[in-house]
């Protein structure tokens, strides 16, 4: 369970990135984030990450893997215990962000080995996960020999690598074409439901979202103005296309 | 910190260096210079102090006696210089026969040296050999030899008799000047030698802490995703570290062999010229050195790559 109590995010220049924000997100959920840019949805997102840290208000997530629970309050984090905590994540960025001089392969052996697995589970668990994201046969590929969407699914399957029980994705179809964006959220959303993660989308594309008919929660000038499930909340419907 | 792999740290850690070889090379060039000044200062003293030992080891000045001593007044002359209490070990009298005797002896392999001396010539004196106790008494004892007199009878020609007092000892040499000039050669060149190695010591902590700095930046994506996937600082920090320990003993294991050779060539050129010098092997000094390589590499090194990584991550967290 993820839980926002009356967050503030006011950055170092003046900018209140989000204002009072209020949000519970359950184990096993989807949930869209939605809203116009600069709207603070990222803000959201680095905050989750402990990339950056509350103003004022708590954030506290519970992961469950497995049988274990842990337990973390965001403003109470040590430096030593980010990295764990990070573990309990997966993050896939617009931009992919793969290491274009490592293989599929690697790229996704990579993280299995930053979380210190032995060379036999990291072998093993990257064939599970090349297979889960449907790209056994570009294991050797590099990054740059892949379309976007086949690289969007690498970088599912490393977000998927380290056993987390949260995935964060921050607007995963902005770079691609939009055929494949839906390939990618049918991969999130099986994601959840086959293996009952909680996953967090941020984008902007209105179409996709109405789509999936899944939980919305629209972001406004920093604060929550809606929370649904179905389609995507407008304010005036009439002017949009 | 708990389990990240040594061989994943040492292949990134390889990988640095030669991605960054330019600098990588500088770095390790300006270390080892700052480590042969440092050796070749090391190298001098050494061999400068072994020389001094070697000087006052004999601890032995020459008093040259007046030519007209009968042997009863050597003999009077000899015991007034061992009952100098505490300044004197020994005293040897040589005549000025057995001078030569031992001159010609020391030079055996050149008679020509001899040769134009006349026979029954002999250009040398009769002296003393006095072993002092130290090298701090040579000036008492020097003082004391001028006092050193001898009654002696004089029979005029008119046939009277009288009593004058003679001082024989009328020269002192010992070897204090040498030893000088050389502790004043060793205290020179200690100073100058100290100061140019602090100087480059700090010029290649410079050099490795920019080093560090453009690996961890071309790396900075890479770590940013290590970061989201959970990478404890250790894991991030150690390849680095490791590229910063390994250029200082790249460094070391160069200085070294370029030390050992230079030193060689130096001292075989030195001894065969300046006979008087002798020096010190490199062997009996190579593992110090060795070690001391090591420190000062492992200290820049190590030392260097914590400077850039702290401040790197103190941006970040
Ligand atoms: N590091 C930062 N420093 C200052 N202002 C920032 C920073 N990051 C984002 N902002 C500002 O905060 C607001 C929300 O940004 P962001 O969360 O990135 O929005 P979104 O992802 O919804 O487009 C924007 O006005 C943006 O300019
Ligand atoms: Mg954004």
């Amino acid at each position: 369970m993820i839980e926002f109590k009356n967050v503030v995010k006011k950055y170092q220049n003046g900018t209140v990135a989000l204002d009072d924000v209020n949000l519970r997100i359950e184990d096993g959920e989807f949930v869209f984030i939605v809203g116009e840019s600069g709207a603070g949805k990222s803000t959201l997102t680095k905050l989750l990450l402990r990339e950056e840290t509350v103003t004022s208000g708590q954030i506290t997530v519970t992961a469950k893997t497995g049988e274990k629970t842990e337990f973390f309050s965001l403003g109470n984090l040590t430096p030593s215990k980010i990295p764990y905590y990070r573990r309990k994540l997966g993050v896939v960025f617009q931009d992919f962000r793969l290491f274009p001089d490592k293989t599929v392969y690697e790229n996704i052996a990579f993280v299995l080995r930053v979380i210190g697995k032995s060379q036999r589970t990291v072998k093993r668990n990257v064939q599970t996960l090349l297979k889960r994201v449907n790209l056994v046969e570009k294991a050797n590929c590099y990054p740059n020999e892949l379309s976007g969407g086949e690289q969007q699914r690498v970088a599912l399957a490393r977000a998927l690598a380290n056993d987390s029980s949260i995935i964060i994705a921050d607007e995963p179809t902005g770079n691609i074409d939009p055929v494949m964006s839906y390939d990618i959220m049918n991969l999130l959303i099986y994601i959840q439901q086959k293996f009952g993660k909680t996953v967090i989308v941020v984008t902007h594309e209105k179409e996709l979202v109405d789509y999936f008919k899944q939980r919305v929660v629209t972001i406004k000038h920093g604060r929550i103005v809606d929370d649904r499930v179905g389609t995507m909340f407008e304010e005036h419907p009439q002017e949009a296309e | 910190m708990n389990n990240f792999s040594l061989s994943y740290s040492v292949t990134q850690s390889l990988k640095g260096l030669w991605r960054n070889r330019v600098m990588s090379l500088a770095s390790i060039l300006v270390l080892i210079s700052c480590m042969l000044v440092l050796g070749t200062f090391y190298a001098l003293n050494l061999n400068i102090n072994y020389n001094l030992d070697s000087l006052t080891l004999l601890n032995e000045m020459a008093a040259f006696v007046d030519e007209d001593c009968t042997a009863e007044e050597i003999e009077q002359v000899r015991e007034q210089i061992l009952a100098m209490d505490g300044l004197v070990n020994d005293v040897e009298y040589i005549s000025k026969e057995a001078a030569l005797e031992a001159e010609k002896e020391k030079f055996k392999d050149y008679p020509a040296l001899f040769a134009t001396l006349q026979e029954g010539a002999n250009p040398y004196r009769a002296s003393f050999m006095i072993t002092y106790t130290d090298i701090s008494v040579i000036e008492d004892i020097e003082y004391k030899l001028g006092q050193i007199s001898i009654e002696r009878t004089v029979i005029a020609e008119d046939g009277t008799t009288s009593v004058v007092t003679v001082y024989p000892i009328n020269k002192v040499t010992s070897h204090t000047d040498v030893a000088g000039t050389l502790e004043n050669l060793r205290d020179g060149v200690r100073n100058v030698l100290i100061g140019f190695m602090a100087i480059l010591f700090v010029v290649s902590m410079f050099i490795i802490v920019n080093t560090i700095r453009i690996a961890v930046f071309t790396r900075q994506k890479e770590i940013s995703v290590m970061r989201y996937v959970g990478a404890t600082n250790g894991y991030i920090v150690v390849p680095f570290v490791f590229e910063g320990m390994f250029m200082g003993l790249i460094a070391s294991v160069v200085a070294f062999f370029v030390e050992w050779i230079i030193y060689d060539r130096a001292t075989s050129i030195i001894t065969s010229q300046y006979r008087i010098f002798s020096t010190v092997g490199f062997g009996s000094f190579a593992l110090i050195l060795a070690l001391s390589f090591a420190v000062i590499g492992l200290i820049a090194g190590i030392g260097g790559s914590l400077i850039s990584i702290a401040r790197y991550l103190k941006e970040k967290d």
